[in-house]
């Protein structure tokens, strides 16, 4: 499946976080909000801002920087948004 | 271990965790409020007592990490790092976290394990994890942490004991954690810098250098060693090329880490439960029906502000005219009796007023807060307010400011963006107060309603409003483009699970803002208002070295016993005149009992009231002729007084600023009369109506009486300033329709108000802020006059 930015999906769907862009701090304010490569968000309301729901938390964000996290959309019948880390180890 | 001093625990935490209800509930209601130099964060401190022990607690501004992007962030890691000056190094540290939302919150738990404090665990509300399905185990999450874990329930006071517990015992014996360890070739790269940099730099700060680009601790460490900038680039250019680049490697190691020291103590539904969240969000954050819920409760608040907040505002200040009266019958006449007087007590009581309004908004925006509604506000106004540069959070602030600054201003601390905060602070004072409704309603009973079609007074009051609601978002446009340039803020808010409001949290917060302005704010308010006192006072003789009070008491002294005569007939008259008021007021607004004045009388009640009104009018006008004869020599010595008060006031300090700075105000269309009144209502604006009484041989002049009264144009004052008359040109009128509109202008603009500067003044922890707001708001309220002077007067 293509890789779409987060501000593309509409109320209700589901997706994977595959990239965050953007600025050093602000892809590490997201990542200590626990958006990052591997979460799984859902939009509780889409438009400009938005409200997603990552892990058990609610986050409302700016379009321009919803623009900016790319993901991959999950079909809805794929069970609770949460939150997975996977391990990569440095070479 | 026995320590000698008194241990102390830092309290850390996401914000909405219910780490200030934990600490509320640790530290019982006696608290105290620090502030540090250059920052606007505050953070709280009490006394925890346990088993005949007591522990000092810090409450720490809540965070998502402790990776500091501003002086503001850099607390909480200058204070766990006993960096701090004036505080102790914590000996343990109390992470709270919440439970529904484990993972995330632990991410700043792995930060603090890494400073090498002793760690405790208070797992927060189990209960709403568990109803959500939601269920940690709390026993095998210490363990794999290596870490105590104590579940609690703070808004239920559960588990306190326990923690309390935890706390002693780490105290006692304390264990360094052990957290999440970065890969070698970053360890290596932190121990070079460190070698660098000397022993004076903990390792935890050289990885926040190397971890945070542009970040606070680069730029307090690149500004000590001015070689580090280039080493640092270094570093992170071999991190990136070993597959180990800033930032990402930090959430990377923190977040496997977590997921290890998690695993097997985390059991989740299947299906995510729908909330009670879920479904009030569906109406509170839709866009149309979720606004007009937002505005339908803002109008609530202010009605509610203004419908409770100005009786209780009389009420203090006839508290104050009571008191003065008593002083004023108590001591002769002389500087100590005045000061008291016209500088200590009304300068307390103009402290005093503003509790009401304070205390009501407060405790509007606490219980908003605190049931988890304020964000979901600012989530509604942020696509406004972005077009001016600012952020949904500044819409309640602003919004506040329509009643008055000094809540507003205080409302902004709900901002964390810095340069957000600051450019709300700075233009809040721009929105049309409930202090500048005096000045406009004299200024245009007198000059704009007769001779004037029907809806010039309203839509000159509307313009009024108008002003502020325009200006103010243009400023804040301009001041975020030019001073407070930077990055634009990473817009990203959390919304809350709603729940009930806690009446202690509540209660607290409203309780800690009004001690905050009376204290902080009070003490420049009243000095401000000393200041202008004494300018008005001195000096306080005559050319004939008579001393003015002297002179005053012995006129008022001399028709006493006429005046005591009059008594009963002025008290009836007074009586009279205060029933037309009622019925004024029952005529203008609504009917008895109506809470919100929404119901206004009928047409027929109407028509009763009216002719109730006429019959009490004449029954006026016929006593009034009847006491002529000795109401002559009472209302001549009543002249002589208010005469007697101009000449002092005139030849007083202030009076000779005035003359001064005619040339100045000459181009506004002022003469030194309004112009001394503009100076000297620096400490309040309200007090240009007052002091316009006294320039205007009139005595004292009060707002209230303005405000009551059921035709302002009518109104003693009103009449003086349409008859004033240039010093140099008696033939010249001081006042016109440009006049009028051009001191209504730069009452709109200015910002006479030592409360408001005061306020800023705490808030922004420098002068600086506040002298900037006066000046630009002065410059900005001169240009405006002007421009309207001049112009208004080419017609």
């Amino acid at each position: 499946m293509e890789l779409l930015p987060l501000e593309l999906l509409a109320t209700g769907e589901q997706a994977d976080v595959v990239e965050v862009a953007g600025s050093p701090s602000w892809v590490s304010r997201l990542a200590e909000l626990g958006i990052r490569a591997g979460t799984r968000v859902q939009v509780l309301r889409s438009g400009s801002p938005c409200i997603l729901l990552v892990g058990g938390s609610r986050l409302s964000l700016r379009g321009e920087q919803a623009m900016q996290i790319m993901v991959q959309p999950v079909p809805a019948t794929v069970p609770l948004p949460h939150l997975r880390a996977p391990i990569v180890e440095c070479s | 271990m026995v320590l000698l001093r008194t241990p102390t625990i830092a309290l850390v935490g996401n914000p909405n965790t219910g780490k200030t209800t934990l600490f509320n509930l640790l530290a019982g209601m006696r608290q105290r409020v620090g502030n540090y130099p250059g920052v606007t964060v505050e953070t709280k401190k009490g006394k925890l007592h346990h088993n005949e022990r007591s522990f000092d607690l810090v409450d720490l501004p809540g965070t998502y990490s402790l990776a500091p992007r501003s002086p503001d962030e850099m607390v909480a890691v200058d204070l766990i790092l006993g960096h701090q000056q004036g505080e102790a190094r914590p000996d343990v540290v109390l992470a709270i976290v919440d439970a529904s939302n484990l993972e995330r919150n632990l991410y700043l738990t792995t930060q603090v394990l890494e400073v090498g404090v002793p760690v405790v665990i208070a797992l927060n509300m189990v209960d709403v994890a568990e109803g959500q399905g939601i269920k940690v185990d709390a026993e095998k999450l210490s363990k794999q942490l290596e870490v105590p874990v104590v579940p609690i329930q703070a808004n239920k006071g559960k588990g306190s004991a326990a923690l309390k517990n935890a706390l002693a015992a780490a105290i006692d014996n304390p264990t360094t954690p052990k957290g999440p360890t970065f890969p070698a070739v970053f360890e290596a790269e932190v121990q070079s810098l460190g070698a660098a940099l000397g022993k004076d730099v903990e390792p935890f700060l050289i990885r926040r250098l190397l971890l945070d680009v542009g970040g606070y601790a680069e730029q307090r460490l690149t500004d000590q060693h001015t070689d580090l900038q280039g080493k640092i680039q270094a570093s992170r250019q071999r991190l990136a090329a070993g597959n180990c680049a800033v930032p990402a490697i930090e959430a990377r190691t923190r977040y496997a880490w977590i997921r290890q020291a998690t695993a097997g103590c985390v059991q989740r539904p299947q299906v995510r439960a729908a909330t009670w969240t879920d479904s009030l969000d569906r109406v509170l954050t839709h866009k149309l029906w979720g606004t007009l819920l937002f505005l339908a409760l803002m109008f609530i608040v202010f009605q509610a502000i203004f419908t409770w907040a100005l009786p209780l505002m009389d009420t203090i200040d006839q508290g104050r005219e009571w008191l003065a009266e008593l002083v004023k019958d108590a001591m002769g006449p002389g500087p100590v009796r005045d000061l008291l007087v016209n500088g200590i007590i009304k300068g307390v009581g103009s402290v005093v007023i503003f509790l009401p309004q304070i205390l009501i908004l407060f405790g509007f925006i606490a219980v908003l807060e605190d049931c988890g509604y304020m964000a979901r506000a600012a989530f509604l106004m942020d696509k406004l307010m972005a077009r001016c540069g600012l952020s949904g959070k500044s819409f309640i602030p602003m919004l506040s400011s329509v009643a008055c600054a000094v809540p507003g201003i205080m409302a902004t601390r709900v901002i964390e963006n810095r340069r957000d905060r600051l450019a709300t602070i700075l233009v809040a004072p721009l929105m049309s107060c409930s202090a500048r409704l005096p000045i406009y309603i004299l200024l245009i009973g007198a000059f704009l309603t007769e001779g004037h079609a029907w809806y010039v007074p309203g839509l000159v009051m509307f313009c009024m409003y108008l002003i502020g609601l325009v200006v103010a978002p243009l400023v804040a446009l301009v001041l975020k483009r030019t001073l407070l340039r930077g990055e634009t803020p990473i817009f990203v808010m959390e919304m809350p699970l709603y729940k009930l409001p806690s009446a202690r949290t509540v209660v607290r917060r409203v309780v800690d803002s009004a001690w905050a302005f009376v204290y902080r704010a009070g003490t420049i308010i009243l000095a401000s208002m000393i200041v202008v006192w004494a300018l008005l006072y001195f000096p306080n003789t005559n050319g004939a070295g008579e001393r003015y009070d002297e002179l005053i008491e012995k006129t008022e002294k001399s028709v006493e016993k006429q005046k005591e005569e009059l008594e009963p007939v002025v008290d009836s008259l007074n009586k009279k005149k205060k029933e037309v008021q009622e019925i004024n007021k029952e005529l203008k607004s609504g009917g008895v009992g109506s809470l919100f004045g929404l119901l206004g009388p009928s047409d027929g009640e109407k028509q009763e009231l009216e002719k109730k009104r006429e019959l009490l009018r004449t029954d006026i006008k016929r006593v009034e002729e009847e006491n002529e004869s000795v109401q002559k020599p009472v209302k001549d010595a009543e002249d002589r007084v208010n005469e007697l008060n101009f000449e002092w006031r005139s030849r007083s300090i202030l009076g000779q600023i005035g003359h001064w700075i005619e040339p100045a105000v000459k181009p506004l269309g002022w003469d030194w009369r309004i112009g001394m009144a503009a100076v000297a209502s620096f400490p309040a604006r309200e007090v240009v109506v007052g002091t316009l009484g006294i320039i205007y041989n009139l005595g004292e002049v009060s707002s209230k009486d303005i405000r009551d009264s059921d035709d302002p144009g009518r109104t003693e004052l009103a009449g003086q300033l349409k008859e004033a008359k240039w010093d140099n040109d008696p033939n010249r009128a001081v006042f016109g329709v440009p006049v009028a509109l051009s001191v209504m202008v730069f009452f709109a603009l200015c910002c006479q108000c030592a409360s408001t500067l005061a306020v800023i003044k705490r808030e922004t922890n420098s002068w600086r802020w506040p002298i900037f707001t006066f000046v630009y708001m002065t410059v900005l309220a001169y240009v405006g006059a002007l421009v309207v002077y001049q112009v208004g007067s080419m017609f």
